[in-house]
């Protein structure tokens, strides 16, 4: 058994939070508390233990603090696929996840795909194709589960490959 | 009672402390319920991952801090440094520092702006004013002294031009907007600009005058938009109305337009109009395809076939005409008309490896102002004296 840290990473509102909480849990909550600060939930994935990192939004007046990525072996961007600003900083906060911990892989997730939203394959197509980083894009729904758990699995299955 | 002090300083300011060895065994704890040599990773989660960090510490002398981690509904500050003792050996300290009810109600407040936030990011309202910032990006805005010099420009104006604000100020207008039309109001123009790259760009623009409080017109702000592709669009339908879509070729209207400008004009000129003999035979044996292919070969032939100045034009399906240039003289038309009627023989369309068609076509000159006096006259006579062709061919 063996442990790692992952984060979540991406603009505030966009549900990092409540996919964690669908993966850890298997709940959700629709009433919305934005996180301040961090904090860590630990779930045991095959022979690994991931510790999540669940960490405050990016802001228009606070950026995220770099030390919350410190010894991270991948990232998952969360954007949300009905503000279309979260979708267009994904490339940013790639950005920033590299300075810290430079080629980690990176799994996107679009969420709130439950609702009715505008984002086309092509779009899709493009995201992925943003950076090498990049091991996964999926539209997820923190609310019904769609491809919650698919995201975390994708991301432990690159990270377990790298490390072995 | 070094000791108590420490408990006191640790009591007072809610600090634990944890210190541990490279191997992240626990050699003493402050204020945590944790047995020595057991692993802090087991207690103190936050360091997985941070191992490479910890043990470099020493290296790069700045203690790694993480703060406002959120544990059992309470916020803490993290800091783990390194330190040696005594012999000279690593040990690594971490203290964890618990916030004070005033960080967990500024958390609250936090969340709360954070909420609102949200709802105005999914609202309606959100959306309208991205709407106007997107036109407003597009905006280019001149403020004029009465003489028409620049006295203020956005910061569309500073992207368009790529240019300093600087370079714009007491320059006249016209240096960077050439007047195209002016529309039916004096405050409504079409202006040419060239772009950062160089590129034509058309803007209509509004002007607006400004009056200070006694009422007296004091400077005039220009506002400009790019209607570059709205011309551009314009043009396109322009050129669809006037040319055949499958050859290129202009079409009927053109014709037209350009026979009444020459029977305007000019004293003479000719026409030879030319007609596919059997299209519909060839449409029906062949395939639609091979139709459209053989008046592709034709409309070829035909360009080639012509001098520059004379006009080749596709009236309708099979039928095609050139207008001479009204300098050519009759005994030269004459004599290219009657070249043009074993053209066809000449070339057959290879339509495919098996199928090589062989096609004909009847061909008719006709002069002004001898044969016909305007466009109708001629397309009514042309198409009247063809048919006779035909019959006497035993085409029809």
């Amino acid at each position: 058994m063996f442990s790692y840290k992952i984060v979540l990473i991406g603009n505030f509102g966009t549900g990092k939070t409540s996919l964690i909480r669908r993966f850890v849990e298997n709940s959700f909550s629709e009433e919305y508390l934005s996180t301040i600060g961090v904090s860590i939930s630990k779930k045991t994935i095959k022979n690994a233990t991931v510790m999540i990192w669940d960490i405050e939004g990016h802001t228009e007046f606070k950026p995220i603090f770099k030390q919350y990525l410190l010894g991270a072996k991948g990232f998952i961007v969360v954007a949300d696929l009905l503000r279309p600003e979260s979708i267009e900083q994904i490339p940013q906060h790639i950005e920033f996840c590299h300075n810290v911990v430079q080629d980690a892989p990176v799994c996107i997730a679009l969420n709130k795909s439950d609702m009715p939203h505008e984002l086309t394959e092509d779009s899709l197509q493009k995201i992925k194709q943003s950076s090498p980083a990049i091991v996964e894009v999926l539209k997820t729904s923190a609310k019904s589960g769609d491809a919650v758990e698919e995201l975390f699995l994708k991301l432990n299955e690159t990270i377990c490959e790298q490390i072995s | 009672m070094r000791t108590n002090l420490l408990d006191l300083l640790c009591k007072k300011s809610a600090i634990s402390y944890i210190i541990f060895d490279s191997a992240f065994h626990v050699i003493e704890a402050k204020n945590v319920d944790l047995e020595k040599e057991s692993d802090i990773r087991d207690f103190l989660w936050e360091i997985i991952g941070l191992e490479e960090p910890i043990l470099t510490l020493k290296k790069h002398n700045t203690p790694i801090e993480i703060p406002m981690i959120l544990r059992e509904n309470c916020y803490y500050d993290l800091e783990i440094d390194s330190f040696k003792d005594k012999h000279t050996k690593n040990y690594y300290i971490a203290y964890m520092q618990k916030k004070s009810k005033y960080t967990k109600e500024y958390a609250n407040v936090l969340r709360e702006i954070n909420k609102k936030t949200l709802i105005y990011d999914l609202s309606d309202e959100k959306k309208d004013s991205q709407y106007f910032k997107e036109i407003n990006k597009h905006l280019i805005t001149f403020h004029l002294d009465l003489d028409g010099f620049i006295i203020g420009v956005n910061d569309a104006s500073i992207h368009f031009f790529n240019l300093e604000k600087g370079a714009f100020l007491n320059q006249h207008f016209s240096e960077f907007f050439q007047v195209q039309k002016s529309q039916n109001t004096e405050t409504s123009n079409i202006f040419l600009a060239k772009n950062a790259n160089k590129e034509d760009v058309f803007f209509h623009t509004e002007t607006i005058p400004v009056a200070n409080t006694e009422g007296k017109i004091k400077e005039n702000i220009i506002i400009a938009q790019d209607i570059t592709h709205l011309k551009k669009i314009k043009k396109e339908l322009e050129y669809a109305q006037e040319h055949d879509a499958l050859t290129g070729l202009a079409n009927r209207r053109t014709f037209l337009k350009k026979i009444d400008t020459l029977t305007e004009r000019e004293n003479s000129f000719s026409v030879s109009f030319i007609d596919i003999d059997h299209f519909t035979i060839i449409n029906e044996e062949y395939g639609a395809h091979a139709g459209d292919m053989l008046l592709k070969h034709l409309t070829d032939l035909l360009l080639e076939f012509k001098d520059p100045d004379d006009l080749l034009l596709r009236l309708n399906g099979d039928s095609f005409a050139i207008v001479f240039d009204p300098s050519k003289k009759r005994e030269y038309i004459e004599r290219v008309n009657k070249n043009l009627e074993t053209l066809a023989s000449k070339n057959p369309l290879h339509y495919n490896s098996e199928d090589v068609i062989q096609f004909t076509y009847t061909t008719l000159l006709m002069h002004f102002p001898q044969d016909a006096e305007n466009a109708q006259d001629f397309l009514k006579k042309a198409q009247k004296a063809m048919e006779r062709k035909k019959i006497d061919k035993k085409i029809l």
